[in-house]
C-alpha cells in the first residue's frame, strides 16, 4: 500500500511541485514535464486500488477504470505540454502550481468516493490560484477578480459538500457513481459540478479569470477545472434530461459575446463555454454513444483549446497584447505560431481529418439517434458560431487581416515544440480516430468518415446533411481567410437567421440594461458595507464604553421584563 | 496520584505565580512559567485517557458535597481543560522577555505571574462543579485579563483594557448575582446539587432569574451577540502572545460556562437552546461581515473568531449529540488556527507589515498560508472537519436555516482569508515593516500548524464527542 499512496498520480505530481522550490530552475523545468509523464506511466502500468482510514471516514484514492484513466491521460499529457509551454516565463510559482493542479485534477478523477472527490476538488480550487496571479498592464487580476474567482470556486465546494452530507444522511453512503438529480442531494451536487462546468449563469468565472493569466497560466486553466466538471457529470449525472437543454444554451449564447468581444483569448473563453456544451449536451443524452462522445470530446478539446490558447499565449508573450484591434498581419512574424493557431481553429470548427470532427460528431449522431432533431439543429447553428468566431475570427485578427506593423521574434523554441507536439495531437486523432476510440470507455463502435449501419434511413439523411455541412464549410473556409475584410455578420446571417440574432441581441442588450442597474445597487450595497463593518462603524467598530453598557443593561432589562 | 492531577491543571499555575514574582529574574520567571503550564498541560492531558469512565470529582477538605468544593471532571470540560493549558504553553513559549522587549522596565516576572493566574483561573472555570466557585474563577481570569491586555504596546492599550475591565466587571456582577439569586432559591451552591433542586424550587422564577442572569453574564464575556462588539478593541490592544492565548481558549471558556449552566445545571432545555441558535447564526453572520472589511489586521481575525465561536454555541444549540461532537471539534480546531495564527502574526498589526513576507520571512508564509487554509476549511485541516462535523450534525437536526447560514459564512470566510493572504504573498516588502522575533519563535505557531493537521486527519476530536454528550446527558 505505500508504494501506491507514494506512486499515485497527483502524489507524484505533488512531490514534484514541491521538489520544485529546491531545484535550481534549469532542472526544475525539465522535472515540470518529466513528472506529469511519469504520473501518466503510473496510471496506466499500476492496478491502483489504494483504499486509506483517516479522518474517520474510508478515502478510496485510486478507482482505475476506463474513464478515469482517459480523463488522467488528457489531464497528464495536457498538463505536460502546458508546462513545457511554460518554459520561458521560467517561473517556479507557474510549474509549483501548475504541478499541484495537475495532480489534483487527476487525483479528482481516480477518487472513488464522494469524500476523496470532495478533496481534491477543493484542492483544484487552491492550486489554481497561484496560476491566477500575472502581472500585466492591460492583463492581470486584481484583488476583487481573484476573490470572485476564489469565491465561486469555494461556493461549488461547499454545495458539494451539503450533497454529499444529505447523501450520508440519507444512508446512501459515500460512494461515487451515478448520483442523479432525483436522489437525496443530488441537486446541490450538480449545482456544485454546475459552477465549474461553467454553466449558464454560473459561467461568468471562466471569461472574468482566465484571460488574464499569463500565457501559460492560462493554457493550464483551461485545461483542467472545466474539464474535471465535465468528468464527475459523466459519472454522476448521465442521462440528466435537463442536462441537454442546459447543454444547448451553453452552446449558443457565447457565440454572440465572442463575436463582440476584442480580446482574443476572452474570444477563446467564450468558446471554451461553447465547447462545454457539446459536452454537457452529450451526458444529458446519456446514450452511450454520446457518453462516449462527451469523454471524446473532453480529450480533443483540451488539446485544440490548448493549442489556441498557446498560440495566443505567444501573441501576448511576443506582443504583450492580444486585442484583435492591435494586432493583424503576424504570420510574416510568427508563421509557425500561425500555423499551428490554425491547425487548433481548424479542429476546434470540427474540419473532417482534425480531432474536434470525429469527437463532436459523435455527439450529433447520438442526438440523432435519440431523435432529438431539435438539439441536433441547435447543435449545428452552435458549430456555426464556432467555425466564426474559432475558427477564423482568432487567427484571422492575429495573424492576417490589417498589418497592425509590428515586426516580433517567433515564440520561443519551448513554445514552439508545446504547440507542434499538441498540433500533431490535433491531426493524428482526426486521422486515425481509433486510437482514441479504443480508449473510450464504454467502447462505442463509431465510425465518423463511413455512414453507420445501424442508423435508420431518416436518421442517414439527417447525418448525410451534418456531413454535407461540414463539407461545404471545409470548402468556403479558405475563401472567407482570404478575403480582405471579413464582415461577422454576414457569415453570421448566413447561418443563423435573422430573427435569432435580433432575439439574442435583444436579450443581451436587456441583459446588459438589468445588469448595470444591478452593478449599481451592488455597489452601493458594498459601499454600505465597507462603511457600516468598518473598523469605526455600527457593525464592525468598538463603540464607547458607554453605549456598550447601556447595551448590556438594556438587554437586561428587556429580558427582566419579560420575565416579569 | 490520580487525586492530585484533578486539581494539578488548576492549582499549580497558581501557586507557581507567586513564586514567579519572589524569583524577581526575567528570565527564570519565565523559565518558571513555561514549566508550570507545561505540567499543567501533561496533567491535563493524563486525565483524558480516562475519559470513557464516567465523570471523576475531587472533593476539597475531603468535606463531601454539597458541603464542601467539589471538583468535577467529565467528558466536556476534560478535553478543554487540555485545550486552554495548551494554549497558554504556546503562547508562554512565544512570550519570551525579548518578545516582551522592556515595555515592564523589570517587572516582567509580573506580566508572567498574572498570565498564570489567568490560566489558573479559566481552568477553573472548567473544572469547579461549585456554582459560586465559578464566579471566583471568572474574576481570577478577569482581573488578570486586564491586566495583560494594558501590557500591549499600542497607545490605546491601556484605555481598551479599561473599557474591557468596566465591561467585564458588569458581567462578573451579573454572574455573582445570578448565583446568589440561585442560592436563594435552593440554598446550595453545589452544581450537581443545584440541577436537582432548581427545578423543584419553590421559587422557581426567583431561579429562573437567576439563570437568565449568568448567562447574560457570560454571553457578554463569550462575546455572543449582541455583545460581542468589545471583542476586537481587546484582541488588537494586547500583546500578541497574550492576544493568541485569548484568542484560543478564553472566549471558549465563557462558552462553556453557558452551556454548562444552562443546559447541564439549569437544564433550561428547548428554549435556552433556540435563544443559543439564535444569539448564535446572527453572531456567525455578524462576525463574518465585519471581518471581511475591517482595516485592522487584529480586528478582523477578532471578527472572525466572533463568527468560529458562533458555530460552536450553534452546534450545541442543536441539543444533539452530532451537535456536541461538531462543537468539541470546533473548540479544538479554532483554538489550534486562530491561536497558531495570531502566534504566526507576531507583533505584526497592520496589512501592510505583512507585505512581502513570502521573500522576508518564507516560513512564516507557509505557516500563516497553512493556517490561513485551516480558517477556510480545506480539506486534511481541522477546519474541515469541523465544518463537515457541523454540517453533518446540522443537517442531521434538520435546521436548514442554520446550514444556509453556515455555507454562506464560509463564503465570507474566503473573503476575509485572501485578504490576509493577498500581501504575504503579492505585495512588495516594505521597508519599514516591524522586526518580528527572532526564528526561534517560530517553533510555537509550527506546533500550532502541526495540531491543526493532526486535528484533520485523526478523528481525536471527535473521539470527545461522546462522551461530552453523555456529561450533557444527551447520549446514553
Amino acid at each position: 500500500m505505500a508504494t501506491e499512496l507514494w506512486l499515485h498520480p497527483a502524489s507524484l505530481l505533488y512531490l514534484a511541485a514541491a521538489l520544485i522550490w529546491l531545484l535550481p530552475k534549469a532542472g526544475g523545468r525539465v522535472l515540470a514535464v518529466v513528472a506529469p509523464l511519469g504520473a501518466l506511466a503510473a496510471l496506466w502500468l499500476l492496478p491502483g486500488g489504494l483504499s486509506l482510514s483517516f479522518a474517520g471516514l474510508d478515502w478510496e484514492f485510486w478507482r482505475a477504470d476506463r474513464l478515469a484513466r482517459l480523463f488522467g491521460t488528457v489531464f497528464l499529457l495536457a498538463g505536460a505540454l502546458g508546462l513545457l509551454y511554460a518554459w520561458p516565463e521560467n517561473n517556479r510559482r507557474i510549474f509549483s502550481a501548475g504541478l499541484a493542479y495537475a495532480g489534483s485534477a487527476v487525483g479528482a478523477t481516480l477518487a472513488g468516493d464522494l469524500a476523496t472527490l470532495f478533496l481534491y476538488w477543493e484542492l483544484t480550487a487552491l492550486a489554481s490560484l497561484p496560476l491566477l496571479i500575472y502581472r500585466h498592464p492591460d492583463y492581470g487580476l486584481s484583488l476583487n477578480a481573484l476573490l470572485r474567482y476564489f469565491a465561486l470556486q469555494i461556493l461549488s465546494g461547499l454545495l458539494l459538500l451539503y450533497g454529499i452530507v444529505e447523501r450520508e444522511l440519507a444512508g446512501l453512503g459515500l460512494g461515487f457513481d451515478a448520483i442523479g438529480l432525483d436522489s437525496p442531494g443530488g441537486l446541490w451536487i450538480l449545482l456544485g459540478f454546475g459552477i465549474k462546468a461553467a454553466f449558464p449563469l454560473l459561467h461568468n468565472w471562466v471569461q472574468d479569470a482566465y484571460p488574464r493569466a499569463s500565457p501559460a497560466g492560462t493554457v493550464l486553466l483551461s485545461t483542467f477545472t472545466t474539464k474535471l466538471a465535465i468528468y464527475v457529470l459523466i459519472r454522476g449525472f448521465a442521462g440528466t434530461d435537463i442536462l441537454v437543454p442546459i447543454g444547448v444554451v451553453m452552446t449558443l449564447f457565447p457565440i454572440f459575446y465572442a463575436v463582440l468581444e476584442n480580446d482574443l483569448r476572452r474570444v477563446l473563453a467564450y468558446s471554451l463555454n461553447n465547447q462545454l456544451g457539446f459536452m454537457v449536451v452529450g451526458v444529458g443524452i446519456g446514450t452511450p454513444l454520446a457518453l462516449d462522445g462527451a469523454a471524446a470530446h473532453a480529450f480533443c478539446h483540451i488539446l485544440y483549446k490548448s493549442l489556441l490558447f498557446m498560440s495566443m499565449g505567444a501573441v501576448l508573450f511576443r506582443t504583450g497584447t492580444t486585442k484583435a484591434t492591435e494586432l493583424g498581419g503576424l504570420y510574416r512574424s510568427m508563421p509557425w505560431t500561425a500555423r499551428f493557431c490554425i491547425v487548433g481553429s481548424a479542429s476546434i470548427s470540427a474540419l473532417p481529418l482534425l480531432s474536434g470532427f470525429v469527437s463532436k460528431s459523435m455527439i450529433m449522431a447520438a442526438a440523432v439517434y435519440e431523435g432529438q432533431a431539435w438539439v441536433w439543429v441547435a447543435l449545428l447553428i452552435a458549430s456555426a458560431g464556432v467555425l466564426d468566431h474559432s475558427g477564423i475570427k482568432v487567427p484571422f485578427f492575429a495573424f492576417f487581416a490589417h498589418d497592425s506593423g509590428r515586426r516580433v521574434d517567433e515564440a520561443p523554441r519551448s513554445m514552439l515544440l508545446a504547440m507542434a507536439i499538441t498540433a500533431a495531437g490535433c491531426i493524428l486523432i482526426g486521422l486515425a480516430p481509433g486510437l482514441l476510440y479504443a480508449l473510450l470507455p464504454l467502447g462505442s463502435d463509431y465510425h465518423p468518415y463511413t455512414a453507420d449501419h445501424v442508423v435508420t434511413q431518416m436518421q442517414l439523411l439527417l447525418f448525410a446533411g451534418l456531413a454535407f455541412v461540414w463539407l461545404f464549410r471545409s470548402g468556403r473556409y479558405p475563401d472567407e481567410v482570404r478575403a480582405a475584410n471579413l464582415d461577422f455578420d454576414v457569415t453570421y446571417r448566413r447561418w443563423i437567421p435573422q430573427s435569432v440574432l435580433a432575439v439574442e441581441g435583444g436579450l443581451a442588450q436587456a441583459g446588459g440594461r438589468l445588469g448595470a442597474q444591478a452593478g449599481r445597487l451592488a455597489q452601493s450595497l458594498l459601499a454600505g458595507w465597507r462603511r457600516v463593518g468598518s473598523d469605526t462603524g455600527a457593525l464592525g467598530g468598538t463603540p464607547a464604553v458607554g453605549w456598550m453598557t447601556a447595551v448590556f443593561l438594556l438587554l437586561a432589562a428587556l429580558v427582566g421584563g419579560w420575565l416579569v | 496520584m490520580s487525586e492530585i492531577l484533578l486539581i494539578a491543571p488548576v492549582l499549580l499555575p497558581l501557586l507557581i505565580a507567586p513564586l514567579v514574582v519572589m524569583l524577581g529574574s526575567q528570565r527564570a520567571g519565565w523559565l518558571l512559567a513555561v514549566l508550570a503550564a507545561l505540567v499543567a498541560t501533561l496533567a491535563s492531558a493524563a486525565l483524558l485517557p480516562a475519559l470513557g469512565e464516567g465523570p471523576r470529582s475531587y472533593h476539597f477538605g475531603n468535606w463531601p458535597p454539597p458541603f464542601g468544593i467539589e471538583y468535577v471532571l467529565d467528558g466536556l470540560n476534560t478535553p478543554l481543560l487540555l485545550l486552554t493549558n495548551a494554549s497558554a504553553l504556546l503562547a508562554l513559549i512565544a512570550a519570551t522577555p525579548a518578545t516582551l522587549a522592556g515595555r515592564f522596565a523589570g517587572r516582567e516576572p509580573v506580566f508572567y505571574a498574572l498570565f498564570l493566574l489567568c490560566l489558573s483561573g479559566l481552568s477553573g472555570i472548567l473544572a469547579t462543579g461549585d456554582a459560586f466557585n465559578v464566579f471566583v474563577f471568572l474574576e481570577i481570569s478577569s482581573l488578570c485579563t486586564y491586566g495583560l491586555v494594558a501590557a500591549g504596546p499600542r497607545p490605546g492599550s491601556a484605555l481598551a483594557a479599561f473599557q474591557y475591565l468596566i465591561l467585564g466587571t458588569l458581567g462578573g456582577s451579573f454572574v455573582l448575582l445570578g448565583v446568589g439569586f440561585w442560592l436563594q432559591a435552593t440554598g446550595t451552591l453545589n452544581m450537581a446539587d443545584l440541577a436537582q433542586r432548581l427545578p423543584q424550587s419553590e421559587y422557581g422564577e426567583v431561579a429562573l432569574a437567576g439563570s437568565v442572569l449568568l448567562l447574560l453574564g457570560f454571553a457578554l464575556k463569550s462575546a455572543s451577540f449582541p455583545l460581542q462588539q468589545w471583542l476586537p478593541a481587546v484582541y488588537a490592544a494586547a500583546p500578541w502572545p497574550v492576544t493568541a492565548f485569548l484568542a484560543a481558549c478564553a472566549t471558549k471558556v465563557a462558552i462553556y460556562a453557558m452551556v454548562r449552566l444552562a443546559l447541564d445545571v439549569a437544564a433550561l432545555g428547548e428554549a435556552a437552546r433556540w435563544l443559543f441558535g439564535l444569539i448564535a447564526l446572527v453572531g456567525i453572520v455578524w462576525g463574518a461581515l465585519a471581518a471581511c472589511v475591517q482595516r485592522d489586521l487584529r480586528r478582523m481575525l477578532a471578527w472572525s473568531s466572533v463568527s468560529q465561536l458562533g458555530y460552536i454555541l450553534f452546534a450545541f444549540s442543536l441539543g444533539t449529540a452530532a451537535g456536541v461532537t461538531a462543537a468539541m471539534i470546533q473548540f479544538f480546531s479554532h483554538g489550534a488556527i486562530k491561536g497558531g495564527l495570531f502566534l504566526a502574526l507576531g507583533p505584526a498589526r497592520s496589512f501592510d507589515d505583512l507585505a512581502g513576507l513570502r521573500e522576508r520571512e518564507p516560513w512564516r508564509c507557509a505557516m500563516l498560508t497553512l493556517l490561513t487554509m485551516g480558517l477556510l476549511g480545506v480539506p486534511l485541516t481541522a477546519g474541515f472537519a469541523a465544518k463537515w462535523a457541523l454540517l453533518s450534525a446540522a443537517a442531521q437536526a434538520g435546521h436548514g436555516i442554520g446550514l444556509g447560514v453556515v455555507i454562506f459564512s464560509s463564503l465570507l470566510a474566503v473573503v476575509y482569508c485572501l485578504r490576509l493572504l493577498e500581501p504575504v504573498w503579492l505585495r512588495a516588502p516594505q521597508r519599514d515593516a516591524p522586526q518580528l522575533p527572532r526564528h526561534a519563535m517560530l517553533l510555537p505557531p509550527a506546533l500550532a500548524t502541526l495540531a491543526m493537521f493532526a486535528l484533520g486527519l485523526t478523528p481525536w476530536a471527535a473521539s470527545f464527542g461522546r462522551p461530552a454528550a453523555q456529561a450533557l446527558g444527551w447520549a446514553p
